[in-house]
């Protein structure tokens, strides 16, 4: 390793334009919009439009993340794809994304950790420029989660909104940047978040799309005992490593799955929820996008000054988790 | 041995202060009486496994039916340490 110090320079965003609204989805299950906000804390969510795929979104986000950091193509050494929802099995959505962006050379590659895939892509990302790999990484995660959930699960389909969010990482000067990390996984609870076919241990087939096994099935009570656990314990783990305290924090940036773990957490880290930065309200659960897309709203909202300390925390199938510490370098214009 | 004031504290918790101590009696319904649904009995689970140092099952959110149910559950598991 290197003495460099790598972190976000800036980021950019997608949504599409078409809302799944709490009424729309009242009516098709026979309950009310606010029985569904309590619940989950969600208003609406994105939908991606029919002809849309993960990599239209990944690229809308990603070029908009290259304008704001006025980072030039040829200054990418790696494009990551964080993604459950990628255009096609093989190839990867990296390439796709990189040959429309005219990247000319560079390391590209899909992570599929689920919603815990941004803050694996920020750890993965940062230490190939501490490590000298590359000078700068385009991390976009983008969902198109719409096409794997089923509109007839009211448990899913409450949740689960599309979207993307795309950051520049690269040489942050000493003490900012990513500080400390904690990861980890229990794979033998992998079956709580599952898509059953579709991949090699059950291939697609005209049974398997008859019994909808190409759709999220998620048992929630399970999810949510893990992700109480997970999130508060996580992030206190790399403060610890970190060496910085709790009253240190400006915002803890959780994986946006549900209000109701968000307040759970919150109360199990001792921290308000002035602190958690929360914006599921209007974007639903968007899988991997949903921390820098909770990062890129606490921005706009002035939450985020330099110097800051944050935690991003996700957590999700695998079942995985992972934390990062940062202290924020604010650049001119790292959002438009 | 775990008493009922120390579920009683928990639930309120949960509830954030929805429910009052004075509601929870040992009969009274997580669902029906005190509103609690099942996010929240799952929270009240992961909070009594810290508390008491236990771990529980994810089916317990669907047993647990009554305070006194989940009186008699930590206790189980308490003493089976």
């Amino acid at each position: 390793m290197t003495n460099i110090n790598a972190g976000i320079i800036g980021l950019g965003t997608y949504l599409p334009e078409q809302l799944l609204t709490n009424q729309m989805l009242a009516e098709r299950f026979a309950v009310t919009p606010e029985w569904i906000f309590e619940r989950s804390g969600i208003r609406q969510r994105h939908i991606a439009a029919p002809d849309q795929a993960c990599s239209d979104m990944a690229i809308a986000a990603a070029r908009q993340a290259l304008e704001n950091t006025g980072t030039a193509p040829d200054e990418i050494g790696m494009v990551l794809v964080a993604t459950s929802t990628g255009d096609y099995i093989t190839p990867a959505t990296a390439p796709i994304v990189q040959g429309a962006l005219d990247i000319p050379e560079a390391l590209c590659a899909d992570l599929s950790a689920a919603c815990s895939g941004f803050v694996y892509g920020l750890i993965l990302g940062c230490n190939a420029i501490k490590s000298g790999f590359c000078k700068k990484v385009l991390l976009i995660c983008s969902e198109v989660i719409s096409r794997v959930t089923n509109p007839d699960d009211c448990d899913t389909a409450i949740l689960f909104g599309d979207g993307a969010a795309a950051v520049v990482l690269g040489e942050v000067p000493p003490g900012f940047g990513l500080l400390a990390t904690d990861t980890g996984s229990y794979g033998t609870e992998h079956q709580a978040i599952l898509i059953p076919a579709g991949g090699s241990r059950n291939p697609a087939s005209a049974e398997t799309v008859q019994a909808r096994q190409h759709y999220t099935r998620m048992d929630g009570n399970q999810v949510f005992m893990f992700a109480m656990r997970a999130l508060g314990d996580s992030a206190m783990r790399a403060l610890k490593r970190g060496a910085v305290s709790l009253e240190e924090i400006s915002l803890v940036v959780p994986h946006q799955a549900n209000r109701r773990i968000i307040e759970a957490a919150a109360r199990r880290m001792g921290i308000p929820m002035e602190k958690m930065a929360v914006n599921l309200e209007t974007v639903g659960n968007t899988s991997s996008a949903s921390i820098p897309l909770a990062l890129h709203d606490a921005l706009s909202q002035g939450k985020i000054n330099h110097g800051d300390h944050l935690v991003l925390t996700g957590f999700g199938g695998g079942v995985s988790w992972g934390s990062a510490l940062i202290r924020w370098h604010s650049v001119k214009s790292e959002i438009s | 041995m775990v008493t009922i004031e120390k579920i009683a504290e928990m639930i309120v918790k949960v509830s954030n202060g929805r429910v009052s101590k004075e509601q929870i009696k040992p009969d009274a319904q997580l669902s029906n009486d005190l509103k609690l649904d099942s996010l929240a009995k799952s929270e009240l689970l992961v909070l009594a496994e810290d508390e008491f140092n236990v771990r529980f099952s994810t089916d317990e959110v669907t047993k647990i039916k009554t305070v006194a149910e989940m009186l008699a559950l930590v206790n189980q598991v308490v003493s089976a340490k």
